[in-house]
């Protein structure tokens, strides 16, 4: 169905190739997995299956990639998406309508398709996905699952033979990636090919059929699903695990003890009358890595907010060793790293940035900290480059350091690993273990039950917190 | 060429590779899809950021002034290092002010003078090497703010013309937003030099 | 008005029923009609039809603060013209008769915009949009522009937050005190975000086609009711009756 025999492809103005000498094959009902840690040529595999290579990024491509047989080299870019269709990792930057409808349409509109039939393959879509309620709703009021189904019934309305998705479920929370896992497998009864390149693994049992392991832009091994519960092969490529345990219940609820920053009777609500938080209280204690966990929409990212004082409360106070903290102060003596790392880098180097971020604490902050911290987060050999310019990882770690350099008492992160390979999520949770143990207080809002079972060591749940009596 | 091999340069733009392909959807546009994307994108940021300068600035002042031409003609200079084409500047113009005539109350006798505006920096431009040169976009970029500013003004006196003091006023702020403008453009011409270094604009 | 698109949500008016073309329709003839009025009869009667226009809404409130606005503007035009007299006295003192002639068509043009921002969801303008059969190339860079601008206000909110979180204000204080740390701060992340969104929308937008035919088809075509052809008779009969108004014998005016 779709063949990439014996590829090599370079990006232009670069010498090496990102991809060289790839043979991969998937056929119609046959899911495969490209997996490897950051940089291994896995992104570029989504482009040439695609045709976004060379298509849309030029560059040089020598070897054959064939669709049914056709040579992508003699279509167009849009009767390659017609076959192909492609699922990103975040939809959201991607959607050319504001609401579901509108969206699932807008590729068919382009197609000339009349209206009845836009309309039939609206509906069939909808059914399957089960978005009818959703079809006219505004595309930024949904939730990542939501948006996700939405990119994918629109991708599926044109009927592709092949179905590229990239980083999946690297927003996704554990609920939502099994649906998503449900749908692939109907897809793939199907007869649709299924590509999939994702980090996270544990969805994929009982799904892919071969899965191919990167590195360096070369296949360095391929095999059953099977081949990835080796430890050691796991190891050697960086990569995520292949079972997870969900710590979700098993982790320990807080203790009523009292902890260095507690929340007593906090309350607040977007809108009146509807209370998002109501009497909630809790005590973190130091030293302790929590989970902040609750279904889509029961407040964690509020809370975070109202924890930083980058949100007010409509009653109850925010405590740090005893006493009350007003939130212009919370802003000096907390810290939070949020989930678009793009927005918190704005310096010319990534040691300039560190040196900015600790510039403006009250302590005094000196190079040789940021030097440390650059040393930390194994950013050293970057210092120099320009944050921008980094990996997801780096820049997932360098936004980590930036907060842990002014000292926080408390420090809260929102999603630090969605999208990260093995090596990277295990460097964030250990720097996270090791912030606790200098007596910091963490709060991670995470999906990532991996991050949640290696760091975590309490639980505070939104969905049944402690209410005023 | 080898048949296997399938190499597109930069410069290649939208021609197609060596093959039989559907003629009809593989026609040669002169605006890459891609390139009227940037141009809406940076529409959008250019009107949103002037929103900000104001939040921030705290309404009406010489420094709110400044900044607002400042950031205008920074992100414009570097949306025409992403957009390097004949017509780039001019079709951003043209989205802006159809936006504005339609949705904002602007005047459409504006349109004219705004297109005039455009296709005179863009001639400056060429004249002075092209788009490929960064001094000719920023002297581009200077001479379309100018004219728009005095395109402005003319179209103010139609809506003010009984009290004519007021574009006194109104001509005062332009000069002051001017020296931002003029500052934008190196602003701009750093922005890109960076954005370079990071990888994000290439040559 | 950026912003009131942005929030404006279904509603049961009258003016939200009437299809966004309309709208426009009314905005862009009342800007043009207000250039050729001069006398302060037919701007007045103007600004009291389009007032109209705009109360059906019934969003008193905001369209008070609105005016209210609008009358600190005139009032910061007025005293700064009392002080260019005051320094430079051959200049002539203002009259308040004759600024009242700009504040009215001022006055026109809010209300007609707002009633547009505040009916119509950014949807329907992307579709009124295409159903005015744009060429591609002015199309697409125009409904990027309308579609993203409430993103970027979103994005705005966060890279703010994230310079609170950093401990830098970004207030008038920090624009003052640092201003080209402050607009660094603010805007690089915000040049970055429009470079990527660039670059991912255009994949995106390669990927569905989009230009790919000189005009898409429509699933949901736009229609004009029996409503837009009245509010559209209408308005063409307020602007007859404004220009009436001014070359009516009785009264001053016609275009200097």
């Amino acid at each position: 169905m779709i063949e990439l025999a014996d590829v090599t492809y370079s990006y232009p103005h670069q010498a090496a190739p990102a991809v060289e000498h790839i043979d991969l094959r998937a056929r119609p009902g046959q899911a495969i997995l490209c997996t490897g840690a950051s940089g291994s040529g896995k992104s570029t595999l989504v482009r040439l299956f695609n045709g976004l290579a060379p298509h849309f990024f030029k560059g040089g491509l020598r070897g054959r990639v064939r669709i049914a047989g056709a040579d992508t080299a003699d279509l167009s870019l849009a009767r390659i998406s017609r076959q192909v269709g492609t699922l990103f990792q975040d939809p959201e930057h991607q959607f050319f309508a504001l609401n579901v409808a509108d969206e699932i349409a807008a590729a068919l509109e382009w197609q000339g398709l009349a209206t009845g039939e836009i309309e039939s393959r609206i509906a069939g879509v909808a059914d399957r996905f089960g978005l009818r309620d959703i079809l006219e709703a505004s595309v930024h009021d949904l939730s990542e699952g939501q948006k996700q189904k939405a990119a994918l019934a629109a991708v599926l309305a044109q009927r592709p033979r092949v179905l590229v998705l990239d980083e999946p479920t690297a927003n996704l929370d554990p609920e939502a990636t099994l649906e998503l896992a449900g749908i692939l497998g109907t897809l793939k009864a199907d007869g649709i090919a299924l590509v999939v390149v994702d980090h996270r693994l544990y969805w994929l049992e009982g799904l892919i059929d071969e899965a191919v392991v990167m590195e360096n832009g070369r296949v360095a091994h391929r095999g059953p699903f099977a081949d990835l519960r080796d430890d050691a092969l796991r190891t050697r490529f960086g990569l995520r695990a292949v079972a997870v345990n969900d710590p979700r219940q098993t982790l320990p609820p807080l203790s009523a003890e009292a902890g260095r920053v507690s929340g007593q009777n906090l309350c607040f609500s977007y809108e009146r009358d509807r209370p998002l938080l109501d009497g909630l209280c809790f005590d973190l204690p130091a030293g302790g890595v929590v989970g902040l966990l609750g279904p889509n929409g029961a407040g964690k990212t509020t809370l975070a907010r109202l924890l930083v004082g980058l949100l007010r409360l409509n009653a109850g106070e925010v405590r740090i060793d005893g006493r009350p903290v007003r939130p212009s102060e919370l802003l000096t003596r907390t810290g939070i790293v949020l989930q678009n790392m793009d927005h918190q880098l704005h310096m010319r180097s990534v040691r300039q940035e560190l040196l900015t971020a600790a510039g403006t604490t009250r302590s005094l902050h000196t190079v040789e900290e940021a030097e440390r911290m650059l040393v930390r987060f194994g950013l050293a050999h970057l210092a120099e480059r320009h944050p921008q310019s980094l990996s997801g990882g780096e820049k997932q770690r360098l936004v980590i350091a930036c907060g842990m350099i002014r000292h926080p008492e408390v420090l809260i992160l929102d999603e630090p690993t969605s999208g990260l390979d093995g090596r990277n999520m295990e460097t964030i949770a250990r720097s996270l273990d090791e912030f606790a143990r200098e007596g910091g207080v963490v709060l991670v809002i995470s999906h990532d039950l991996e991050l949640l079972e290696k760091t975590c060591t309490h639980r505070l749940d939104l969905a049944g917190h402690p209410r005023r009596a | 060429m080898d048949r296997h091999t399938l190499v597109l340069g930069e410069q290649e733009g939208a021609a197609a590779p060596s093959a039989p392909v559907d003629a009809m959807e593989r026609r040669a546009r002169y605006f890459e899809v891609r390139e009227l994307v940037t141009i809406g994108i940076f529409s959008a940021v250019i009107r949103v950021s002037s929103l900000l300068v104001a939040l921030i600035g705290g309404g009406m002042n010489p420094l709110t002034l400044i900044l607002k031409n400042l950031v205008f003609t920074s992100l414009l200079v570097v949306m025409l290092h992403k957009v390097r084409k004949f017509g780039a500047l001019t079709l951003f113009i043209a989205v802006n002010t159809l936006v504005s005539m339609l949705l904002m109350g602007g005047s459409v006798v504006l349109l004219p003078a705004m297109l005039a505006a455009g296709l005179v920096a863009e001639g400056i431009i060429l004249l002075l090497g092209g788009y490929g040169r960064t001094m000719a976009l920023m002297l581009g970029v200077a001479a379309y703010d100018i004219l728009f500013k005095v395109g402005s003004l003319g179209v103010s006196w139609l809506y003010a013309r009984e009290q004519p003091q007021m574009l006194v006023m109104a001509s005062i702020f332009i000069a002051v937003g001017y020296l931002g403008s003029l500052a934008g453009l190196f602003a701009g011409s750093r922005f890109v030099r960076e954005l370079r270094h990071a990888g994000i604009v290439r040559d | 008005m950026r912003a009131s698109f942005a929030i404006s949500s279904g509603g049961t008016t009258f003016l939200h029923a009437l299809d966004a073309r309309t709208k426009m329709f009314v905005g862009v003839a009342a800007s043009l009609s207000v250039i050729f009025l001069n006398t302060p009869q037919s701007l007045g009667f103007l600004a009291a039809a389009s007032g109209a226009y705009l109360l059906v809404l019934r969003r008193f409130a905001l369209a008070g603060v609105c005016y209210l606005f609008l009358l600190l503007m005139a009032g910061a035009a007025l005293g700064f013209m009392w002080l260019m007299h005051g320094i430079w006295p051959r200049m002539a003192e203002p009259d308040l008769a004759r600024f009242s002639i700009p504040f009215l068509r001022t006055l026109v043009l809010a209300n007609v915009v707002l009633a547009l921002a505040l009916s119509s969801r950014i949807q329907a303008v992307l579709a009124a949009l295409r159903a005015l059969r744009l060429p591609v190339w002015l199309f697409v860079p125009t409904a990027v522009m309308i579609r993203f601008i409430p993103s970027f206000l979103k994005d705005i909110k966060e890279v703010r937050e994230s310079m609170k979180t950093r401990g830098y204000g970004s207030g008038p204080a920090a624009l003052f005190s640092r201003p080209m740390l402050t607009v660094r701060l603010l805007f690089m992340p915000l040049v970055v975000r429009a470079l990527r969104t660039s670059d991912e929308l255009g994949v995106a937008a390669e990927l569905k086609g989009v230009g790919n035919r000189n005009a898409a088809s429509c699933y949901r075509p736009q229609r004009f009711s029996g409503r837009d052809l009245a509010v559209a008779c209408g308005a063409l009969c307020v602007l007859t009756a404004a220009f009436l108004l001014q070359s009516g014998p009785s009264l001053s005016g016609g275009m200097h």
